[in-house]
């Protein structure tokens, strides 16, 4: 310090090596990685497919087909990650509500307790719940023991419910994450003075809670809501058999049809229309919760 | 699709959780290699099941060649072509295709011809399979069988208490909702066809024939199928769990069941079912082709194919090796009379065509009959 | 309650487990007083008054407002309104949205909102950040924010919560004007919390003096100012000299050569004087003491003395500048003292 100018350059300059070579592992697997495959996909999904060789081509009909093709399964797919992404961020919202504002000292004791959840491999959850809605199930075995049926009910398992449970389940402590983080940057007197002016509890939660999580609400659905839609395992171990999802397709074209341009083609039709989704719900959150 | 018939999903059964990896994200291309512990061992490169290399370990065979193996682990069949057309060629040695993918593969240039007088033990297979591997192909053999096994329909006893005679027994009304299909492309549309079509050689049918099964394979699963399992252990699952009381199934799964104290029995439908006969092939231009005859060679031997068949309750293909197996293998793939099995689970020469013939239905219009399926 | 209480509390109490935050209190307050509550930090000062507002549920008690009971209702219900500490604006709302809400929530038409809210905007001097958001308001300005959000609703009590304490002494000393100037303009009840004694001596019509959980006087701050009920109350309302003495057969003994009748009983006693009320060199037959100056403080008009007994108790003097013939120099002896009249005589405790 104080050695005059000189020093002082070399300091700046030298915070700006420093930022760089920060920056410099992640910017090298964004573009290495990430930027760098998906344009070559990009550009793949144009080319022309034969049998399992794909030959270089423009032909922006690969989209029309995928449309025309894989609507149904592209719409089931986007409905089943709307129905988890919305069913888990308004239970992760309410659970990290409570947390932060209903429990007081309890609040990190529950909090950690739903963060546990995060332990265990995917498909554990899975079976676990497997287990719970099963035949021989958790729920089906206490119905039966209390009397209150004498066959197991088949409609836990194998459908869209099972499929929202699970998912939702394992999704839940990710999407709380970032919504507790943000409730707990909002002053309780916000609360309190909203009460004050003649507020009640859910009013207070929609006028004066959700606008400022919203950016959080935003962040936890999508991440809801591209994991879901992305996700083909869990509906076709615990969902209605054979429904497919349009995971299952593109798979299928990369693998048994070996149609990269076609596989490359439903990807980023997949990832276009799941942007066009959030930003749909983006702009219809940013509308109702906009302060009046 | 990803194949729940991989035999990976099969071998790892006391890892029943795991086995629905196959389904997983899970790169078929993280292969596992094995450190060197020999002065300059040549690395012999496997792309193939989890499983099929173990009968390599078997003895000193490795240490006597003086070879380390590379392997690598597939989710699918089409892993195996996906590495050979994208710089496999020249560094693959081994592949372990279904002999009905080897014609189409050896013809586009991805597997050597073998010359079966370099194989001691080829001499020793079943005569069924010396005569597939000579007369497929026009007679150029592309793979050496090494083990097989069927698509069974199971059930268990204790709630259909008759056995199951045809596979149609699937659509009847009191089995709604308690029987379970597979997952599987090929599985599906082999054994489906000639239910709902009479035909014999259901990779030789027509578009109608294709049509006629797709709509019988739907009616399954919107009305009668309670879950499409997504792996083999999956589908033993369904049947320890009583979620489902017969599905369409593999031997092995027999003594899965069996183990967790669930009866399950093979029914003999009359329409039969589909044999699967896995094969090792050299790749093209395979870096070590001396040794890896030595490969094939160990893994269709007496010891290695005993030992296969035991620790996975698989059958064999080596005559001499059936000796050695336990009486639950034997009685899984009836050895003692291999002719009777092999008349109910039938082998298919080839796939379906790559190319329009006029006649009978591609390989494609094949995967767009059954995405209808998927999609329905 | 007398008819014209606006507001009550009778034996309203509040205990977190063992603790007593607010001890049985009892309370009537005016309408149209401007009321303040002060004390020392953690004395149950805010819980009071949440419980007035309705943020905090009484342990036992009662709390009427307008002739009715509100101890059960929760603040939206209670026709209070509140200027919280640390204000709580909606940081997601502008200026004029943040004024705006309370009248919203009642469903009023447009028209009247806007109207309501610019002539609040007038009275507070806002009308010029009417679009500026919460978070980028000053301290000032932030508070005027939250007085009128709470204004608009026309509140029949007004529960200020130290509203003033995190301005600076400049803008606090603005705000004072400009609250009395409110409470005059509008005419309505308010309640201050404040452990600031000069806001409240400036402020207040009437004061409550709260210690540990209970309110130990109440009345006008002069009243307060000129006989508080104990030494507390004496040295946290303005400063205050202590000087401890004992009482025998009615003459209070205060040192060698100082001492004073005064009947009463028997034992220890403190005097207690004000700064202002003690003079130099005083005329022969007032009680007196002698004292060496520590430090002197010449101020303009008025000159601060600070003396020290030889026992250790000290003593500050405020003397009138124009007066002082000679100015005592620090180390320097002198003697203090005062007109009986005016001296206070507490037992101690
Ligand atoms: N929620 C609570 N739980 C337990 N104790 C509390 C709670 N709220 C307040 N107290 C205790 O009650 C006492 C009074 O608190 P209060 O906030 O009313 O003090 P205050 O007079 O407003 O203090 P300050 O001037 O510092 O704001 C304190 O000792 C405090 O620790
Ligand atoms: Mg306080």
């Amino acid at each position: 310090m104080g050695d005059g100018f000189g020093s002082r350059a070399f300091r700046f300059s030298s915070r700006h090596v420093v930022t760089v070579l920060l920056l410099a592992p992640a910017a090298a697997v964004f573009f290495g990685l990430f930027v760098a495959s998906l344009s070559f996909f990009f550009v793949q999904s144009f080319w022309k497919a034969t049998t399992f060789r794909v030959v270089p081509d423009f032909r922006p009909f690969n989209y029309v087909d995928v449309i025309a093709g894989y609507g149904g399964p592209l719409l089931r797919t986007l409905s089943m990650g709307l129905i988890v992404a919305s069913v888990t961020t308004m239970t992760a919202f309410f659970f990290a509500y409570v947390v932060r504002f209903s429990l007081g000292r309890f609040g990190p004791a529950a909090l950690l307790v739903a963060l546990t959840t995060l332990f265990g491999g995917y498909l554990v959850k899975i079976y676990a719940w497997r287990t719970i809605l099963g035949a021989d199930g958790i729920i089906n075995s206490a119905l039966l023991n209390l009397g209150l049926i004498d066959a197991p009910l088949p409609f836990l398992l194998f459908n869209l419910g099972a499929v929202v449970v699970t998912l939702t389940y394992y999704l839940l402590p990710l999407a709380i994450l970032p919504l507790y983080g943000a409730l707990s940057d909002i002053d309780e007197t916000e609360l309190a003075a909203a009460r004050d002016m003649g507020a009640g509890a859910l009013r207070t939660i929609l006028d004066i809670v959700l606008p400022q999580a919203r950016p959080a609400l935003m962040a936890s659905f999508a991440l809801c809501f591209l994991l879901a839609a992305g996700d083909y395992v869990t509906p076709a171990m615990v969902g209605s058999p054979g429904n497919a999802m349009f995971g299952n397709f593109i798979q299928s074209q990369f693998g048994l049809r070996m149609n990269t341009p076609s596989g490359a083609a439903m990807s980023f039709t997949l990832i276009a229309a799941c942007m066009i989704v959030l930003a749909a719900v983006g702009s219809g959150l940013r509308r109702w919760l906009q302060p009046r | 699709m990803q194949s729940p018939w991989s035999p990976s999903a099969s071998l790892s059964r006391r890892r029943l959780l795991q086995g629905a990896a196959t389904i997983g994200a899970v790169s078929a291309f993280g292969g596992v290699a094995r450190p060197a512990f020999a002065a300059d061992p040549k690395r012999v490169s496997y792309v193939g099941w989890e499983g099929y290399d173990s009968g390599f370990h078997v003895g000193s065979f490795l240490a006597d060649n003086n070879a380390t193996i590379d392997t690598t682990y597939i989710n699918t069949s089409e892993d195996m072509t996906t590495k050979l057309r994208s710089g496999g060629v020249g560094t693959v040695d081994l592949t372990t295709y279904n002999h009905m993918y080897n014609p189409l593969m050896g013809e586009a240039g991805l597997l050597t011809a073998l010359d079966v007088k370099r194989l001691p033990s080829f001499d020793k297979l079943l005569p069924q399979f010396k005569k597939m591997a000579a007369s497929e192909s026009d007679g150029t053999c592309y793979g050496v069988p090494f083990t097989f096994s069927s698509c069974a329909l199971l059930y268990n006893p204790k709630k259909i208490p008759v056995a199951p005679t045809s596979w149609k027994d699937f659509l009847k009304p009191e089995y709604k909702g308690r029987v379970a299909l597979f997952s599987d492309m090929l599985t599906n549309i082999l054994v489906w066809a000639p239910v709902a079509t009479g035909v014999k050689d259901p990779t030789r049918m027509n578009k109608a024939q294709l049509d006629q099964t797709i709509e019988m394979l739907i009616t399954l699963k919107k009305d009668h199928v309670r879950a499409m399992p997504a792996s083999l252990g999956d589908g033993a699952e369904l049947l320890i769990r009583g979620e489902a009381d017969m599905i369409m199934g593999w031997e092995p799964m027999v003594s899965w069941c069996k183990a967790k104290d669930v009866e399950v029995k093979i029914a003999k439908p009359v329409e039969g079912t589909w044999a699967f006969v896995d094969t090792f092939n050299i790749a093209k231009d395979a870096p070590n082709l001396e040794l890896d005859y030595a490969f094939v060679e160990q893994a269709i031997s007496v010891e290695a194919q005993a030992a296969f068949g035991n620790a996975n309750l698989l059958g064999v293909v080596n005559a001499d090796a059936v000796k050695s197996l336990t009486p639950e293998v034997k009685a899984l793939y009836d050895f003692d009379n291999l002719d009777a099995y092999f008349q109910h689970a039938r082998i298919y020469p080839r796939m379906f065509g790559t190319e329009s013939d006029g006649e009978h239905v591609t390989y494609d219009e094949v995967l767009d009959g059954y995405e209808r399926f998927l999609k329905a | 309650m007398p008819p014209d209480a606006l507001l009550r509390l009778d034996g309203v109490t509040r205990r977190y487990g063992d603790h007593v935050a607010v001890a049985p209190t009892d309370l009537s307050i005016q309408a149209g007083d401007f009321f303040a509550i002060l004390g020392p930090s953690g004395c149950g000062k805010t819980t009071l008054l949440r419980m007035i507002g309705g943020f905090v549920a009484p342990s036992a008690g009662t709390v009427w407002i307008d002739g009715a009971d509100v101890t059960r209702l929760g603040p939206e219900r209670r026709p209070s309104g509140m200027v919280f500490q640390n204000y709580g604006l909606f940081q997601h709302m502008t200026v004029r949205q943040n004024i705006a809400y309370g009248l919203k929530l009642r469903r009023e038409p447009r028209a009247r909102i806007d109207a309501a809210v610019d002539e609040m905007m007038d009275l507070v001097h806002l009308r010029h950040l009417a679009d500026r958001p919460a978070p980028q308001l000053s301290g000032g300005q932030r508070q005027r924010v939250a007085l009128a959000r709470a204004l608009i609703l026309k509140p029949k009590v007004l529960l200020l919560d130290e509203p003033l304490a995190a301005l600076d002494l400049k803008l606090r000393k603005t705000m004072h004007g400009e609250l009395r100037a409110l409470h005059q303009a509008i005419g309505g009840t308010f309640i201050l919390v404040s452990h600031d004694q000069s806001e409240v001596m400036t402020l207040a019509d009437r004061v409550a003096v709260m210690d540990g959980g209970r309110i130990v006087q109440e009345g006008s701050p002069r009243d307060i100012y000129t006989k508080p009920a104990d030494a507390f109350v004496s040295t946290f309302i303005g400063e205050a000299n202590v000087i401890p003495g004992i009482r025998r057969g009615g003459r209070i003994d205060l040192g060698p050569d100082a001492r004073l009748d005064h009947a009463g009983r028997d034992g220890p006693v403190n005097i207690m004087l004000r700064p202002e009320q003690m003079e130099l060199d005083p005329p022969s037959g007032a009680p007196s003491l002698e004292a060496s100056v520590v430090d002197l403080i010449f101020l303009g008009p008025f000159t601060h003395l600070h003396c020290a007994l030889d026992d250790g108790v000290r003593l500050l003097v405020h003397l009138e500048s124009r007066k002082l013939a000679t100015f005592p120099a620090p180390g320097g002896r002198v003697r203090l003292g005062w007109n009986p009249s005016e001296q206070l005589v507490l037992d101690a405790p």
